[in-house]
């Protein structure tokens, strides 16, 4: 069995996937270790999240912030400054 | 064959028997379906309500990645965001929430939002650090230099201090680098880049334009007086411009700006990254460029002020906001004459 979703994977960690399919994924994470790391992160992420400052007050405010399309540089190949599209 | 760290191996085999379903922290609904199909269906104030809900737990995932790092973490929750933004490949924005509520509607896999939230990002983290670290392969030519030339680099080119800066942090430690020497060190890490190389170095430039403030511009024709900086971080002057209300539009201006450097002519932009970033004299750079005449290194400089000046101003940026970004520019051309 190929590694389960991120969503399925997310369901173990709730403990909310239910009937065979959960089998299936227990087994899998038992014996997988990419899961069972990335399980294993998952956790350390959440029990982190209450020991974490409080974000800078502006920070929805700035995410929000309308994105100026005119400033926006087109894409420029960085490595080959040559060949620069022409606008 | 693989073998788990044992508290790998103990948090799985917690999960290989059932467990109780875990509960959403305060605050946060265990599915928020209703808002997340809002946001889906592109209604603006959805997506405000969204950003608004999540902003502070991504935040609080982002501090950990950040290592303590304000900036940082910010910087990680818009990486977060754009994330949830992405649309498939069809087009469709919010691909992944698509999918979570796919999850919950089809497959039956009943995740809190939060939880999945945490992976999701997790994994958008981890691209994003992956992608930036790729950028910083050490260049082959490099390699094959000794340590302290190593470490020159890697101040300059990677942690983005000005070449004062990294001097100010060499001379302060129990082998202090004497000025000449640090020099001649640069000097050859400069002429061992190759111009793939040097192109990465002008990205680098634009990210701490700002910085280059520090001290007065280089006197033409005589050494370049070099002040030695306070290496702290926090006290660098591009930092004190990140944080302000005004980060996002530097931002903007250094890329547009970014994009202008390169649509110069060759000469001109090596001139301009030798007196300007390199802090070279004027002599020096004529010299190393092998013009006849000084004049030409001037000549050069104030053809760049020209072309960035009507660049910036073609691409729409406000004149006294493009000033702020690169002040120092204009200082230093200034006082060569035009
Ligand atoms: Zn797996």
């Amino acid at each position: 069995m190929t590694c389960p979703s991120t969503e399925e994977l997310a369901a173990v960690y709730d403990g909310n996937l239910k009937g065979r399919q959960a089998l299936k994924i227990r087994d899998h994470v038992a014996a997988c270790p990419r899961c069972a790391h990335e399980l294993h992160v998952l956790h350390q992420s959440l029990q982190s999240v209450p020991k974490a400052p409080t974000p800078p007050g502006d920070l929805a405010a700035w995410a929000l912030r309308p994105r100026q399309k005119s400033w926006i540089a087109p894409q420029v190949n960085l490595f080959s400054p040559h060949r620069r599209p022409t606008k | 064959m693989w073998h788990a760290p044992t508290s790998c191996r103990a948090f799985y085999l917690r999960y290989n028997g059932l467990m109780p379903p875990q509960k959403s922290p305060k605050g946060f609904k265990d599915r928020p379906i209703g808002l997340i199909r809002r946001v889906i269906a592109g209604e603006q104030a959805a997506w405000e309500e969204f950003v608004n809900t999540y902003c502070g737990f991504l935040y609080s995932l982002a501090w950990r990645y950040a290592r303590r790092d304000v900036d940082l973490a910010s910087e990680l929750v818009l990486v977060a965001l754009e994330g949830l933004r992405k649309p498939d490949t069809g087009g469709r924005e919010f691909y992944r929430l698509r999918k979570y509520l796919d999850s919950l509607e089809r497959f039956g896999a009943r995740s809190r939002f939060v939880t999945w939230l945490a992976l999701v990002t997790r994994n958008l983290f981890r691209d994003w650090f992956r992608d930036r670290e790729g950028r910083r392969i050490i260049p082959k030519e490099i390699e094959g230099l000794d340590l302290v030339d190593r470490k020159i680099f890697r101040l300059v080119f990677w942690e983005g201090l000005s070449e004062s800066e990294a001097f100010g942090t060499l001379a302060g430690q129990k082998e202090p680098l004497a000025f000449g020497d640090f020099q001649s060190r640069l000097e050859r890490i400069y002429t061992k880049l190759s111009e793939k190389n040097l192109l990465t170095i002008y990205q680098d430039l634009l990210r701490r334009l700002p910085s280059l403030t520090l001290g007065s511009p280089p006197v033409p024709g005589g050494l370049c007086p070099v002040q030695v900086a306070d290496p702290r971080p926090e006290a660098r002057p591009d930092r004190a411009l990140e944080r302000s209300e005004d980060r996002a539009i530097a931002k903007e201006v250094r890329r547009v700006f970014l994009e202008a450097i390169l649509a110069l002519p060759r000469v001109t932009r090596q001139v301009l990254l030798l007196h300007a970033v390199r802090q070279l004299s004027g002599e020096e750079v004529r010299i190393i460029m092998g013009f006849h005449k000084r004049q030409r290194v001037y000549d050069e400089l104030a053809k760049a002020r020209r072309r960035l000046g009507s660049f910036l101003k073609k691409e729409g940026v406000d004149e006294e906001k493009a000033r702020r970004s690169i002040g120092w520019l204009d200082g230093l051309l200034d006082k060569n004459g035009s």
